[in-house]
């Protein structure tokens, strides 16, 4: 195969390159989208608004679906994470703290996502613990 | 279906058999290894191995027939109703990317497989997004392109081997 691999060759780099360098672009723009701090989270369920609650007041966010808690987000120091979930993965939880814009967390399970939004003034006052 | 047809379905049967419940082995496996770095919905696609090397062994119709058969048995199994709408994006969006890339005849094994597991994260986003109602979520796929990629290129090397050795299987 004079010198060429069996796994890559030309052509594949030519491929494989384009794609990295898209793989790049896109992490690129998502860093910049990163740099703004968003002010508020948006927590929705089913695709509808739940609730915004400021990032800047640590509180503790039941979010309940047919009358029953689900999840529990929680904001400390300015971040967002999923505290409690009922679905059996937990993978919600794992994926950590959010502050910045456009950065959320997402429980698949339960429909839940909570995102950081530019957000003027949150639209519900929240219960703080 | 005339005679020919049945007896060379008759033929092909135990062997799908075979291939569904070896790709339902290797979606169990997966379920049990923990594999995860902050990024969900990212998985090894130990089943995509499957996939390629069919696309190269037998037939594309044959290949994406035992990956669908799989994604709803192993939806039901180890999964929920969701999973497989997820799983069934991915799948197809990938199947689509990697049938294109191997039909142009210009790339190697590694590559379909690399295209393939790229595209099979971007599909389960796009449904994600289309059930949840959510772009945000698009913001993991950088991420999941990265995590594609490299999974798809591990596979990829995996295939590249076992394609001339599984040849002997599929000569009729």
């Amino acid at each position: 195969m004079n010198g060429m691999s069996k796994y890559v060759r030309k052509n594949d780099i030519i491929l494989l390159s384009c794609i990295a360098v898209l793989i790049f672009v896109s992490f690129g723009l998502r860093i910049h989208s990163m740099m703004n701090n968003g002010s508020t989270i948006e927590i929705t369920v089913d695709g509808k608004v739940y609730g915004r609650y400021a990032l800047e007041q640590d509180q503790r966010i039941p979010v309940e679906i047919d009358d029953e808690t689900k999840n529990i987000v929680v904001i400390a120091d300015g971040e967002a994470y999923m505290a409690e979930a009922s679905c059996p993965d937990k993978l919600c939880i794992h994926q950590g703290r959010i502050e910045s814009r456009s950065q959320s967390i997402v429980c698949l399970p339960n429909r839940v996502i909570v995102t950081v939004v530019d957000g003027e003034e949150p639209e519900i006052d929240s219960m703080t613990d | 279906m005339n005679e020919w047809h049945g007896k060379k379905l008759i033929k092909q049967l135990p062997l799908w058999g075979i291939l569904v419940s070896l790709a339902l082995i290797l979606s169990f496996i997966e379920s049990l290894i923990p594999f995860y770095f902050g990024i969900p919905g990212m998985k090894l696609g130990l089943c995509n191995a499957i996939v390629v090397i069919l696309l190269y062994l037998s037939s594309a119709r044959e290949a994406l027939l035992i990956n669908l058969c799989r994604i709803v048995l192993a939806g039901f199994l180890f999964g929920n109703a969701f999973g497989i709408l997820y799983s069934f994006g991915g799948a197809l969006l990938s199947f689509l990317c990697m049938w294109t890339v191997y039909r142009t005849g210009l790339f190697t094994i590694t590559t379909v497989s690399i295209i393939g597991g790229l595209t099979h994260n971007i599909g389960q986003l796009c449904v994600a997004s289309a059930v949840l109602e959510n772009v945000n979520i698009f913001w993991y796929a950088p991420a999941l392109m990265l995590a594609g990629a490299v999974t798809g290129a591990v596979i990829g090397v995996l295939a590249t081997e076992l394609i001339p050795r599984l040849r002997f299987l599929f000569i009729s």
